[in-house]
C-alpha cells in the first residue's frame, strides 16, 4: 500500500540548488513583467492604455496573484533554509531574496502577514499581520536587519551556492546586492528615521554595487518558455501600453536619446516620412480619446525591445544607476556626506549604457539636466524615475514617497482624481482570515487604495 | 383437467418463457418457444396468473373448464419495477428494498435517444439532477443524485455496469485560460461511450444504504445499467434502430440591432490595429445602423499595391513600402441580426444500431454494432462513435454459468470546441464583434497571398478569426477503451452458489491541438499531444447461501471480497511555437519542447457480507457489512468499515386498509459509509517548474498534505413510503432522507501567507436533508386509448453544520471571473456554519439603504467588500412525464422545471461592457442616469440624495458592467423545459410480416424544444469548465444549446 501511495511524479526532497533557481527567476519575471510593464508602468505614467488596462484610471484591485505568488516563493525559501544541504552561503542568499520579497509585499499593501508567516506546517493557518514599522526596523527579524546579517555573512563564509542564475554564484555580488538594497530601503523609511549613520557607514565601506556588471538583472532567454512574456502576447495587448505625455514631455525636455530605445517614433509619423515620438495623456477613457479626436495611429509605442525580441530586456531586482540616484538623493538631502552630482552623473551614465545608449555631448550642461541646487531634488528624482521603467514598483514607491515627479491623475481615474497609494488586500483574506484582515484594514485606515502606509505618513 | 394455450405480446408474436400459476396452488407451467404452454389444475373454476419480465401481469379466470387458451399479453414498464437489479448484480423483489430505488426502462432510454446517456435521465426520477456542459454533442454530463454530500468533492454519482464499476470521470487536460496558452476544451464523460440501445434498464440506487456494497464512490448513490442480454427465443433475432435528427440553435445572445462597431458613433477600418477611426477597438458604441451611411469595412473592396481587387483587411498586400495603405471603398453600413445565427450551422446526428441475438435454454447471446456520427453546431466541429459490445449469458455444464459483457469503443473527433473566456471561444469574439460584421465574409479567412501565414479579420489586436479558430486551430481526440466483465456462477447445491468475477474498465486517448501561424497570442502556431491512459480493475468472489426456514420465512446471506486497481497515466508535449507554418509535429519546433507526465495510482481491497429475511413475503429485513483498505489512506487509519440496515414492509398484507389502498410498503434504512481519498494526499512532494535555461527549477506545491488523514464517513437515515390505489393504477412513492457527512478529507484553502493556500485535512459536517416524491398514473385505459402520468419532485437543502476547529468560514472553491492583472475577480464558493452549500460571494457596489452609490462622476463606487449573491443550488426540481397510447401511436413528452439558484453570467458582463447586447441600447442619444444615490455630504457626514448625474451610455455600462462587479450580473437559474418529445407509430403486422419483419416502428423524436426562463441570452442549465473543474453557477461564455428533431426508426427480424 505505501508503495502504491508513495508519490511518482515529484520528489519529496530535493537540493536547494533548485528551489533557489526558481525563486530568482520566477521573482523576476514578476517583478519586470506582471507588476512592472503590465501595472506599475502606468501607475508611474510610463505607459497610458487607449481601452482595456483599468489601472490608468485607478482601478487597482488587489492583485491578489503577486500576494499569492510571493507567500509561495517565501515558502520556497522557508524550504532552502530548511534543507539539510543548505549552508550559510544559501541561508544568506535566501535572507536576501527574502527581504526583497517582504519589502514588495509592505510597500505594496502596508501591513502584512510576517512573523506568523509561513508557519502552515506548524499548524498556523491564519497569521496575524504585523506593521510595517517592525517589518522594516524589527531589531532580529526586519528587513534592514536580515539584510545586514545576510552581508556580513557573505563575507566570512567558506560555503558556496549552485543555480544562482543571476550573479552565477558569485557571492560578492550578492553581498553587493545586499548592501545597495539596504540603501533603498532606509531611502524608503526615510520619513520615519533621524539617525543615518548605517547610511553612511554602507558608503564608506564601499560594499555597495560597483556598475551595470553588478546590476541585480536576470536576462530574458531567446527560447520559450523564458522569453520576454510580452513578446509573445496579443497585438492588442501590447498596443494597450501606449507612451504617455508625461514621458514624452520630460525626454524631448532632456532632448533624450534613451528614448530612441524606450519607444517608437508613431506609425503616424513614419508613414509621413518625418519620425517622431507623441505621448498620450494618462487615464482616458475611450470615448474622451475618440472625443478629442485623438489619433492613436499617432501615438507612440514601447520600444523594440520590449516587443520585437524576446530577450530584449531584463528581468530585474536593481540596478547601479539607481543606486547612484539613491545617494545622489541622500546627499542633496544631507543624509549623508558625499558629492551629489558625482553620484548623479554616475546614475545617468550608468543608465545609458544599460540601454546601450551615447550620453550626447554636453547632455549634463542642460540646463534640465545639471544640478544647480534650487531643484536638485527633482532632477535627480526625475532622472531616477526613468531608469526604473518596468522595475516594477519601485518607481511608484518613490513617487509616494517624494511625489517626484509630480503626476496628476488622468481626466477619467475612477479615484476623485486622488493618486493612488496601496494595493487592496486580496479578496481571498476576507474569507479566510477575516479576523486579522479586519485588524489590519482598520490599523491602516481602512483597506482602500488612499490609505496610507506608515513610511508614506 | 389439462389447460392447453399460447402467450402472445399485442403484435401476435410469441412470449417464451412466461410463467402460468394457478393461484391458491403450486401448480405452475412456463411457456414454451413458441409460447405454448400446457398446465393441469384439479379445478374447474380457476384463475391462471401469468408473468414475465417486461409484460404487464394478468390474470385470467376459467369458468366451468372453459378456457380459449389465447392470452396476451401487454408490454410495460412498470412491470420492471417489481424486479430491480441491485447491488453486486443480484435480481430482487423491489418491495424487499429498504432504500429507494427507480428503475428506468428500455423505452425512457431510447424512444428520444441521447448522445450522452447520462441524459436521458434529466427530469425522469426523483433526485436525480442532471447537468451538461457547454460544448454540444460530446459535452460532459453531471450527475448527482440528492444533492451533494461533500464540500469540496466530486459529488457525481458512480455508474456500474453489470455490477463491475465503470469510470464515468472527466479526466480533462492540463489547460488553463491564462490568457497565453490552450483554453479549456470538454473531452466528454466517460459514461457517455455506452449506447443506450445495449441497455436493458438503468436503476439509480439513491441512497448510501443501497450503496453500501459498492464502496466508497457510491456514497453519492449509483447508476446501476443492465445491459441487454440474448433472450431465449427461437432462431436468430435481429434489431436496428436508426435515428437522425437536427440540432438548431434553443438560445442565442439577445443582441442589438441599432448600433454598430466603434467609439463615441465613429468607425472606419484601415488595418484593423488603430490606424483608421476606432479599427483597433471591439466594442459596439460606434455609428448608427442602417441609416444609409457608407463606411469602409474590413470586406470593403480595395485594391493591393499592384492594383488587383483585394479585400480591405488583406491589409499586407494593401501596404505601400513607406507603410501607408491603398484606399478602401466604403460599403453599407448596415444591421446583421442573423450574424451570429447564420455562423452556426444545422447539426446533423445520426446514430444506429443493429443487434443480433440468439437464445435457447442453455443462455444466450446478443451482439451489437452502433455507430454515432455527429456535425456539431459549430462549423467543423463532430463526434464519432464506433462500439462492438457482446454478451454471452451459458449454462455451460449442469450447475456451472458464465456471463460475459464486453465493449469495445472507440471515440474520436477532429475537432472539439474549446470554452472559456478568450477568443479562442468563438462565442467569446462575439461579443466583441461589431453588430454591422458581416461573420460569413470572414470565412475565406487567410490574407491575400498570405495562405498559411497570416489570417483574415477585422480586428488584428485582440481576436482571432472564428472560421480559422475553427477550421486550423483544432483539438482533436482519439479514444479506444475496451469494458467488460466475465462472471462464473457455479451452484454449489441448490441452496449454495459460488461467483467469481472480473471487470476492467481501460482507456487510451490520444489528444491533438493545432494552433495556426498567426493565432493571436501565437503567432508562431503551435502543437500539443496529450495522452490519457486510464486502466481499473475490479475482481470479486461472492458466495450465496439462500434457504427457507419453513413455508413463511425465507433468507439469504452471502460474503465475498473486492480488489479495485486503478490507474491513470497523463502526459502531454508540447511544441510551443513552430519552426515551419501548416506542419503539426512535435520535431517541427522552433523552441524546447516542453511536457509533463504523471501517473496515478490507487488500490481498495475489500471483504463484504450481507443477509436478508423474508417473513411471509411482506415483512423484509437487510444487514450488510463491509471493510475497505485503502492504499491512500495512512497505515493504521487505512481501514474502515460500512454498516446498514433496513426493513421493509407491505402492510397491507395484514392491516385492513381503505378499498382504494391496493397496495403499500414503508421502508426504513439506516447506513453508514466510509470513503477513502485521492492518492498522494499525505506527503508533500516538490513540484517542477519549466526550466529556465539549463537551470532545473523546482518548487512547493500549494496544497500542504497531511499524514494524519482518516477516513470519511457519510451517515444517512431514510424513510419511504409506497401506495397504491385503485389496482395500483396510481401509485405514490415518497422518500425522506437526511445524509450526514463526517470527517470530510477537504482541501480547506487557509491564507496564502501560511505558505500554501489549502490544507487537506478532516473536518466540516455537512447535512443534506431532502425530500423525493413521485406519483405514476394510468389515467385512461381504454382498449384503444391509454394515457399515462409520471410527476416526480425533488427538494433538498445542504447545510454546513460542523466547520474545522477555529474556522468560521471556509471557502469550497472559487470561479475566476477574468479581469486584468491586478484585478482579483472570483465568484467565492463559501461554507459558513448553518450556511447552504452552494452559496456564491462575491463583490459589487457600495450601498446606502440597498440603494447603490454613485460618485460625482455619475458612476457606481466599487466596493471590495464580499457579499453573498446568491446559491447555485435549485429550491426545488420537477418532471413530469406523458405517456399516450392510441390504437398504434404512442406519443410521450417529457417537461423538466426548475426553481430558483443563482448563476452569475459572463456573457452579461462582457456584453453589456460591448454594448453588443439588446439592453445596452438605452440611454445611447440621452446618456444614462444611474439608479441609486450619490453623496451630497462630506465623507465624515454624508448626506444621500438621489443620483442625478448623467454619463455616456459607453462609460456607464463599461463601468456598472466591469468584470469585477459579479454582483450586477445575476440572474435567476430558473427555467422550465419541454425536454422529450417522441411520436412513434407501429406499422401494422399485416405490413410488416408481408415484408418479412417481425416490427417496424417508425417516430418523430425532439429534444430541448421549449425553455422558458428570464434570462434572454443563453441556457441556465449549462455549467462552466474552468480549469480543470466543471464550475457551478458561473456561466462563462457559454456557446447557445440546442433543440434537436428528428426521425427514429425500429425493426425486428
Amino acid at each position: 500500500f505505501e508503495e502504491i501511495n508513495t508519490n511518482p511524479n515529484s520528489p519529496e526532497a530535493i537540493g536547494p540548488q533548485f528551489l533557489l533557481s526558481n525563486v530568482i527567476s520566477v521573482a523576476a519575471n514578476e517583478n519586470t513583467y506582471t507588476q512592472g510593464f503590465r501595472l506599475a508602468n502606468y501607475l508611474a505614467q510610463y505607459a497610458a492604455s487607449v481601452e482595456f488596462e483599468r489601472i490608468d484610471r485607478y482601478e487597482m484591485g488587489s492583485n491578489a496573484q503577486y500576494w499569492n505568488g510571493i507567500y509561495r516563493l517565501l515558502n520556497d525559501i522557508e524550504s532552502i533554509q530548511t534543507n539539510p544541504a543548505t549552508n550559510e552561503a544559501y541561508n544568506a542568499v535566501a535572507d536576501i531574496m527574502k527581504a526583497y520579497l517582504f519589502s514588495q509585499l509592505t510597500d505594496m499593501w502596508g501591513d502584512v502577514p510576517y512573523s506568523e508567516a509561513l508557519a502552515a506546517k506548524s499548524g498556523v493557518y491564519n497569521p496575524a499581520y504585523d506593521t510595517q514599522e517592525k517589518i522594516y526596523l524589527d531589531p532580529e527579524i526586519g528587513i534592514l536587519a536580515l539584510l545586514k546579517k545576510s552581508a556580513a555573512t557573505l563575507n566570512t563564509t567558506g560555503t558556496s551556492i549552485q543555480g544562482d542564475m543571476m550573479f552565477n554564484n558569485n557571492l560578492e555580488k550578492w553581498r553587493r546586492f545586499a548592501n545597495s538594497l539596504r540603501v533603498r530601503y532606509i531611502l524608503r523609511i526615510s520619513k520615519r528615521m533621524t539617525d543615518f549613520s548605517e547610511l553612511q557607514a554602507l558608503v564608506d565601506e564601499n560594499e555597495l554595487m560597483l556598475s551595470n556588471a553588478d546590476n541585480a538583472v536576470v536576462p530574458y532567454l531567446s527560447s520559450a518558455p523564458n522569453q520576454w512574456p510580452m513578446s509573445q502576447s496579443a497585438l492588442g495587448l501590447y498596443q494597450e501600453h501606449r507612451m504617455t505625455l508625461t514621458v514624452d514631455s520630460v525626454l524631448k525636455a532632456w532632448d533624450d536619446p534613451r528614448q530612441l530605445v524606450l519607444y517608437k517614433p508613431t506609425q503616424k509619423s513614419v508613414t509621413d516620412g518625418n519620425p517622431e515620438f507623441k505621448g498620450l495623456q494618462n487615464g482616458l477613457n475611450r470615448e474622451t480619446i475618440n472625443g478629442r479626436g485623438i489619433n492613436l495611429n499617432d501615438i507612440s509605442l514601447f520600444g523594440a525591445i520590449f516587443r520585437d525580441v524576446p530577450d530584449g530586456v531584463d528581468g530585474q531586482f536593481m540596478q547601479y544607476s539607481e543606486l547612484q540616484f539613491a545617494l545622489a538623493e541622500a546627499v542633496a538631502r544631507g543624509y549623508i556626506n558625499g558629492d551629489a552630482k558625482a553620484y548623479y552623473e554616475k546614475g545617468i551614465a550608468a543608465s545609458f549604457d544599460y540601454y546601450d545608449t551615447t550620453i550626447p555631448a554636453g547632455y549634463f550642461e542642460r540646463p534640465n539636466v545639471a544640478l544647480n541646487r534650487t531643484d536638485d531634488l527633482t532632477k535627480i528624482l526625475t532622472q531616477k524615475w526613468l531608469s526604473l521603467i518596468s522595475n516594477g514598483h519601485e518607481a511608484w514607491f518613490n513617487i509616494r514617497r517624494t511625489g517626484i515627479p509630480a503626476l496628476t491623475p488622468g481626466p477619467d481615474n475612477l479615484n476623485d482624481d486622488k493618486y493612488p497609494v496601496r494595493y487592496l488586500y486580496p479578496e481571498s483574506e476576507q474569507a479566510v482570515n477575516n479576523e486579522n484582515y479586519q485588524a489590519a484594514a482598520s490599523r491602516m485606515g481602512g483597506d482602500n487604495i488612499n490609505s496610507k502606509v506608515w513610511w508614506e505618513k | 383437467n389439462v389447460y392447453e394455450g399460447s402467450i402472445k405480446d399485442k403484435n401476435g408474436l410469441p412470449i417464451p418463457g412466461a410463467t402460468i400459476a394457478e393461484t391458491g396452488t403450486k401448480n405452475v407451467a412456463i411457456s414454451d418457444a413458441e409460447g405454448k404452454f400446457r398446465i393441469s389444475s384439479s379445478s374447474r373454476d380457476l384463475s391462471l396468473r401469468i408473468s414475465f419480465i417486461g409484460y404487464e401481469t394478468t390474470t385470467v379466470a376459467i369458468q366451468n373448464g372453459e378456457f380459449n387458451g389465447s392470452i396476451t399479453l401487454l408490454e410495460s414498464t412498470e412491470n420492471l419495477d417489481e424486479f430491480v437489479v441491485t447491488a453486486l448484480g443480484i435480481t430482487r423483489e423491489k418491495q424487499s428494498l429498504s432504500s429507494a430505488v427507480t428503475t428506468i426502462g428500455t423505452r425512457e432510454l431510447s424512444d428520444v435517444p441521447q448522445t450522452n446517456l447520462i441524459n436521458a435521465l434529466s427530469g425522469q426520477v426523483a433526485g436525480v439532477q442532471i447537468t451538461n456542459g457547454s460544448s454540444g454533442v460530446g459535452s460532459s454530463s453531471r450527475i448527482i443524485i440528492r444533492g451533494e454530500n461533500s464540500i469540496s468533492g466530486n459529488n457525481q454519482a458512480l455508474v456500474v455496469v453489470d455490477g463491475v464499476p465503470i469510470s464515468n470521470e472527466q479526466i480533462t487536460s492540463d489547460l488553463f485560460n491564462d490568457g497565453a496558452n490552450i483554453q479549456e476544451v470538454d473531452f466528454g464523460n466517460g459514461a457517455a461511450d455506452i449506447n443506450p440501445e445495449d441497455i436493458e434498464s438503468l436503476t439509480i440506487l439513491k441512497g448510501p444504504g443501497s450503496a453500501a456494497l459498492y464502496g466508497a464512490r457510491a456514497a453519492n448513490g449509483v447508476v446501476l445499467i443492465t445491459t441487454k442480454k440474448g433472450k431465449k427465443k427461437p432462431g436468430i433475432g435481429v434489431s436496428t434502430s436508426s435515428l437522425l435528427t437536427f440540432d438548431g440553435l434553443l438560445t442565442l445572445p439577445d443582441y442589438q440591432n441599432v448600433y454598430g462597431g466603434g467609439s463615441n458613433g465613429n468607425y472606419s477600418f484601415q488595418n484593423g490595429i488603430g490606424a483608421g477611426v476606432n479599427d483597433g477597438g471591439i466594442s459596439s458604441y460606434g455609428p448608427k445602423l442602417d441609416q444609409g451611411q457608407l463606411i469602409a469595412q474590413f470586406d470593403s473592396p480595395s485594391v493591393d499595391i499592384n492594383g488587383n481587387p483585394v479585400r480591405g483587411g488583406d491589409v499586407i498586400s494593401r501596404t505601400n513600402p513607406d507603410g501607408s495603405y491603398t484606399p478602401i471603398t466604403p460599403t453599407p453600413w448596415v444591421s446583421r441580426p442573423d450574424n451570429v445565427r447564420d455562423f452556426y450551422r444545422t447539426g446533423i446526428t445520426s446514430q444506429n444500431n443493429i443487434a443480433i441475438s440468439s437464445g435457447n435454454e442453455n443462455g444466450g447471446a446478443r451482439l451489437s454494432y452502433s455507430n454515432l456520427r455527429n456535425e456539431g453546431i459549430l462549423p467543423n466541429t463532430d463526434l464519432k462513435r464506433d462500439g462492438i459490445a457482446l454478451s454471452i449469458n451459458q449454462q455451460l455444464v449442469e450447475k456451472l454459468r458464465v456471463d460475459l459483457f464486453s465493449n469495445y469503443v472507440n471515440s474520436r473527433s477532429g475537432n472539439r470546441p474549446n470554452l472559456g473566456y478568450g477568443y479562442e471561444n468563438v462565442q467569446y469574439g462575439f461579443n466583441w464583434t461589431g453588430r454591422q460584421t458581416n461573420i460569413a465574409s470572414l470565412r475565406d479567412y487567410w490574407q491575400a497571398g498570405q495562405e498559411g501565414l497570416q489570417h483574415y479579420d477585422f480586428n488584428y489586436l485582440w481576436l482571432t478569426n472564428p472560421y480559422l479558430t475553427l477550421f486550423e486551430n483544432t483539438n482533436s481526440f482519439n479514444k479506444n477503451r475496451i469494458l467488460g466483465n466475465l462472471a462464473l456462477t457455479y451452484d454449489i447445491s441448490d441452496k449454495l452458489s459460488l461467483r467469481v468475477r472480473s471487470g476492467l474498465d481501460n482507456y487510451s486517448d490520444l489528444r491533438k491541438f493545432k494552433r495556426a501561424f498567426s493565432t493571436n497570442r501565437r503567432i508562431y502556431g503551435g502543437y500539443r499531444e496529450d495522452q490519457v491512459k486510464f486502466s481499473e480493475r475490479n475482481s470479486d468472489i461472492l458466495l450465496t447461501y439462500s434457504d427457507a426456514l419453513n413455508s413463511k420465512i425465507t433468507y439469504s446471506v452471502s460474503a465475498g471480497a473486492n480488489r479495485l486497481d486503478q490507474k491513470i497515466n497523463y502526459s502531454y508535449t508540447e511544441a510551443y511555437q513552430l519552426a515551419l507554418p501548416g506542419i503539426y509535429t512535435l520535431e517541427n519546433s522552433r523552441v524546447p519542447l516542453r511536457g509533463s507526465s504523471q501517473i496515478f495510482e490507487k488500490r481498495i481491497n475489500s471483504v463484504y457480507a450481507f443477509g436478508n429475511i423474508s417473513l411471509n413475503s411482506s415483512l423484509f429485513l437487510d444487514l450488510t457489512l463491509r471493510n475497505d483498505w485503502s492504499s491512500t489512506l495512512p497505515e493504521g487509519n487505512n481501514s474502515f468499515a460500512y454498516y446498514s440496515g433496513g426493513l421493509s414492509y407491505a402492510f397491507s398484507d395484514d392491516i385492513r386498509l381503505p378499498k382504494p389502498i391496493s397496495s403499500s410498503l414503508v421502508r426504513f434504512n439506516v447506513a453508514s459509509v466510509g470513503n477513502d481519498t485521492d492518492p498522494y494526499q499525505l506527503n508533500n512532494t516538490f513540484q517542477f517548474n519549466q526550466n529556465y535555461g539549463s537551470f532545473t527549477r523546482v518548487t512547493n506545491g500549494t496544497v500542504l498534505n497531511n499524514p494524519d488523514l482518516r477516513p470519511e464517513r457519510l451517515n444517512s437515515l431514510e424513510a419511504g413510503l409506497e401506495l397504491g390505489f385503485w389496482k395500483d393504477r396510481l401509485l405514490a412513492d415518497l422518500s425522506v432522507y437526511q445524509n450526514t457527512s463526517i470527517n470530510q478529507i477537504i482541501g480547506r484553502p487557509i491564507s496564502t501567507s501560511s505558505g500554501f493556500s489549502n490544507i487537506i485535512e478532516n473536518g466540516g459536517e455537512v447535512r443534506t436533508r431532502g425530500l423525493e416524491a413521485s406519483l405514476k398514473a394510468l389515467m385512461i385505459e381504454k382498449r384503444n386509448f391509454s394515457w399515462n402520468l409520471g410527476v416526480n419532485f425533488t427538494k433538498y437543502i445542504s447545510e454546513v453544520t460542523e466547520l474545522p476547529e477555529g474556522v468560521d468560514q471556509y471557502v469550497t472553491g472559487e470561479a475566476s471571473v477574468f479581469a486584468g492583472s491586478g484585478g482579483s475577480n472570483s465568484v467565492f464558493y463559501i461554507a459558513r456554519k448553518g450556511g447552504r452549500i452552494g452559496d456564491m460571494y462575491g463583490s459589487g457596489f457600495q450601498e446606502f439603504e440597498g440603494q447603490t452609490i454613485f460618485g460625482a462622476n455619475g458612476l457606481p463606487i466599487q466596493d471590495g467588500k464580499l457579499r453573498l449573491l446568491g446559491n447555485y443550488n435549485p429550491d426545488f426540481f420537477m418532471g413530469l412525464t406523458n405517456q399516450f397510447r392510441y390504437k398504434g401511436i404512442e406519443l410521450g413528452f417529457v417537461f423538466d422545471w426548475r426553481s430558483g439558484g443563482t448563476i452569475v453570467s459572463r456573457t452579461k458582463a462582457l456584453g453589456s461592457t460591448s454594448g453588443v447586447l439588446q439592453e445596452t441600447l438605452a440611454g445611447r442619444e440621452t446618456g444614462v442616469i444611474g439608479e441609486g444615490v450619490m453623496n451630497v455630504g462630506t465623507a465624515e457626514n454624508p448626506q444621500y440624495v438621489t443620483n442625478t448625474t448623467s454619463v455616456p451610455a459607453s462609460t456607464y455600462y463599461n463601468n456598472f458592467y466591469d468584470r469585477g462587479n459579479e454582483a450586477s450580473a445575476l440572474y435567476d437559474a430558473s427555467y422550465l423545459k419541454l425536454r422529450q418529445l417522441s411520436i412513434y407509430y407501429d406499422l401494422p403486422m399485416a405490413w410488416v410480416s408481408q415484408i418479412g419483419f417481425q416490427k417496424v416502428r417508425v417516430g418523430f423524436v425532439g429534444s430541448n424544444l421549449l425553455l422558458f426562463t428570464e434570462n434572454p441570452h443563453f441556457d441556465p442549465e449549462l455549467n462552466a469548465l474552468q480549469g480543470r473543474n466543471i464550475t457551478y453557477g458561473v456561466e462563462d461564455m457559454s456557446y447557445p444549446s440546442t433543440r434537436s428533431f428528428g426521425f427514429s426508426i425500429k425493426t425486428e427480424f
